[in-house]
């Protein structure tokens, strides 16, 4: 059971709004993810989220921190950018072995001093773990984009995540150092399902699959969005018309195979951005019709730059060349 | 206690069997500890379902199945307790009741209904509420997970990714057959390696640097671990031949799962009849120019062919062609793997027989592709 003194339970409604002060975007998470999110909180184990990207599973960790702790979240939360090179040691501590060897050569410093000296540095994990040892609330730990690692790396994270005390030993201390979390952080791993995860890893995790956002969601996320630039009134009721157009054009390259990056929400938002920044419903370039369609001047949409990253996207939604 | 008398436990079991998710003991208690422990509690079958699915769909990609059996399940339960509240006759599995509609209560809800079909209450007489002694209860199945985990989850029962029918006859009428699901082939195509020094990294190299203080006494710079990526070269062979028309879809299947699994390799296709010494592909290209000289004995290759199985032919020609092609080949390629669509019993006496005899092959089942990721870790 929860081992919290003060548990907070995670509701998803600290960030309905953006915030000022912190500069954090609005994070609309559905009442299944909440859940999910409690569950992995009661059984200890990782949560792992998977879903298109655009779909909001990154900043999670973040808005769970900024509920649970408030304005100091970033004290609570530790993101772990996962590479091809990443290795599973490297997110609980580095060794510099470099400087003991430069300081083994140095006259100046007694072999007492090196013997003590601490050589090695938390890595993401680790520093989780410590904080959820010395602190009340629990700090959220985010594992991003796990497909990007090594096909070994996540049979090597299952020792660490294994069982509800998570523990490590610096090995190459000279004192025998341990860092013990009598409770786990909230670990949150985030997957494009790019590949496959080993059987063993994912019987230790808790699973959420976070869907392309409804045309209702991306409304909401994209006004809440567009208020923290704009206070243009015509912008704010254009957001339908453009969400509309962006719902269209995402369905119709989700069902085209032949697509090669189907747009996503980060794409809206800039797209939505840019639009406000420019403004071009001022002088017609961009306007809404009767339908309450989108009507762009010359018929060509708008900033395609924004939306359309690929070249054969490009060619495939223009008609045209841009070399 | 009967382990079938444990709520879900034949769901969960079902999952296994049926599905061929990998589930184990701790998932099962997992799903008990959030039950009992959850608040608020849970209150309907739809968060029941989202709880299975948290803690044990694994995959999108078993949704449909996940969800089938879930409401198999949930409308027996419903029958068994309204049999054992209200003496009403369960029916049996096949059998519909119009009250006992799994899919109608799936959005109503618990609400205020005393009928015992609808969700059970989180209370009284819950049989797993006692948990007490749940661990040592669940021991007594604990047996059962180990003695199937070998043969229900990892060979024995492979879902079957077609769309085609049984016949009564247990044939399956379908022509989009493939005896092995595309995870397990992409699992399979990961252990194939070959990194490729992509530019310098940012690890330290600690060998390398202790040896060149060793060695002047001083460290200059310290030296640094290349960065790599996988990005490993493959050749597929395929045979063309008619005997091999029937399989075109696995053909198709596999090539896909490789290039799924490994978006970055180096992926040729060659085709061939028969025997892969007359090799050809849609630009004519020969087996020289498919797997160069100098590739540091680093492409794997892999050939998609019955070698005869399909009709029971012992053809010497056939043979010879081979053995000589693979000769030829070995010293260029770091390891070379003849994939057949025919069970291993259907060798025996033709030029399959003796050509396993020259290269490690593998008949495509879930049981015959064991060995495949050991062949590939040791290439």
């Amino acid at each position: 059971m929860i081992k919290e003194k003060n548990y907070k339970k995670y509701e998803g409604k600290a960030l309905q709004h953006y915030n000022e002060q912190l500069e954090l975007d609005p994070y609309f998470p559905s009442e299944g993810l909440v859940r999910a999110v409690e569950v992995a909180r009661l059984l200890e184990r990782p949560l792992l989220l998977r879903g298109a990207p655009g779909s909001g599973k990154t900043r999670l960790a973040e808005a769970l921190a900024f509920e649970l702790h408030g304005d100091q979240y970033q004290n609570y939360l530790r993101k772990w950018n996962i590479k091809s090179t990443t290795k599973a040691s490297e997110g609980l501590y580095t060794y510099d072995h470099l400087q003991k060897l430069r300081d083994t050569q140095d006259n100046s410093i007694r072999s007492k001093q090196i013997k003590y000296k601490q050589y090695w540095k938390l890595g993401p994990m680790g520093e989780a773990f410590q904080k959820a040892t010395e602190e009340n609330a629990p700090p959220i730990l985010l594992i991003d984009e796990i497909d990007k690692a090594d096909i070994d790396f996540p049979n090597d994270l299952l020792d660490v995540l294994e069982g509800k005390k998570k523990s490590f030993e610096i090995k190459e201390a000279n004192v025998k150092t341990e860092i013990v979390a009598e409770k786990s952080p909230i670990i949150i791993i985030t997957s494009n399902d790019e590949r496959e995860l080993p059987n063993a890893f994912l019987r230790r995790c808790v699973f959420y699959y976070l869907p392309f956002p409804e045309k209702e969601d991306l409304y909401r996320i994209a006004k809440a969005n567009i208020q923290k630039i704009s206070n243009d009134e015509t912008m704010v009721k254009l957001i339908a018309a453009l969400v509309d157009y962006f719902v269209a054009k995402h369905k119709e390259m989700e069902a085209n195979p032949n697509a090669v990056k189907p747009i996503s929400t980060s794409e809206l938002l800039d797209w939505l951005k840019v639009i406000a920044f420019y403004k071009p419903y001022d002088n017609e370039a961009l306007k809404v019709g009767e339908q309450g369609e989108l009507i762009f001047k010359n018929e060509k949409v708008l900033y395609p730059e924004v939306l359309f990253k690929n070249y054969d996207d490009w060619k495939t939604q223009l008609g045209v060349d841009y070399k | 206690m009967e382990k079938e008398s444990f709520p879900f436990y034949r769901f969960f079991h079902r999952l296994r069997q049926e599905v061929g998710i990998e589930l184990d003991l701790p998932q099962y208690l997992a799903f008990w500890e959030v039950f009992l422990g959850a608040q608020p509690h849970i209150e309907n079958w739809d968060q029941v379902l989202d709880l299975c699915k948290m803690l044990w769909m694994s995959r999108a990609e078993y949704k449909g199945s996940f969800e089938r059996i879930f409401k198999e399940e949930v409308a027996q339960l419903c029958m068994d307790l309204k049999g054992k509240n209200s003496e009403i006759k369960p029916l049996d599995r096949e059998g519909t009741h119009p009250n006992l509609n799994p899919t109608n209560r799936f959005t109503e809800g618990s609400g205020s209904s005393n009928d015992p079909a609808d969700f059970p209450p989180a209370t009284d007489t819950h049989p797993a509420k006692d948990t007490s002694n749940l661990g040592e209860r669940m021991g007594s199945i604990y047996l059962q997970f180990s003695e199937t985990d070998q043969t229900d989850a990892q060979g024995g029962i492979e879902s079957i990714p077609c769309e085609g029918e049984l016949l009564d006859n247990n044939y399956l009428f379908s022509e989009k057959y493939s005896p092995l699901l595309d995870r397990r082939l992409q699992q399979h195509w990961k252990y194939l390696r070959s990194n490729h020094t992509k530019k310098a990294g940012t690890n330290l190299d600690v060998a390398g640097t202790v040896k060149e203080l060793a060695q002047w006494g001083r460290i200059s710079t310290p030296k640094y671990l290349n960065a790599r990526e996988n990005r490993p070269k493959i050749v597929l062979l395929v045979d063309q031949s008619p005997s091999m028309v029937a399989f075109e879809y696995m053909e198709q299947h596999f090539i896909a799962a490789f290039r799924a699994s490994l978006p970055k390799a180096e992926i040729k296709v060659g085709y061939f009849y028969n025997s892969p010494e007359a090799l050809y592909n849609q630009k004519g290209l020969k087996i020289n120019q498919l797997v160069p000289k100098k590739q540091e004995n680093k492409t794997a290759v892999f050939i998609f062919s019955d070698a005869g199985a399909a009709r029971g032919n012992n053809n010497s020609k056939r043979i010879t062609q081979t053995r000589v092609f693979l000769k030829r080949l070995r010293p260029d390629v770091s390891t070379v793997v003849w994939l057949n669509p025919l069970t291993e019993d259907r060798w025996m006496s033709s030029s399959a027989e003796y050509i396993a005899y020259l290269v490690d092959m593998l008949e495509i089942s879930p049981a015959g592709m064991k060995s495949l990721p050991n062949l590939l870790k040791h290439t």
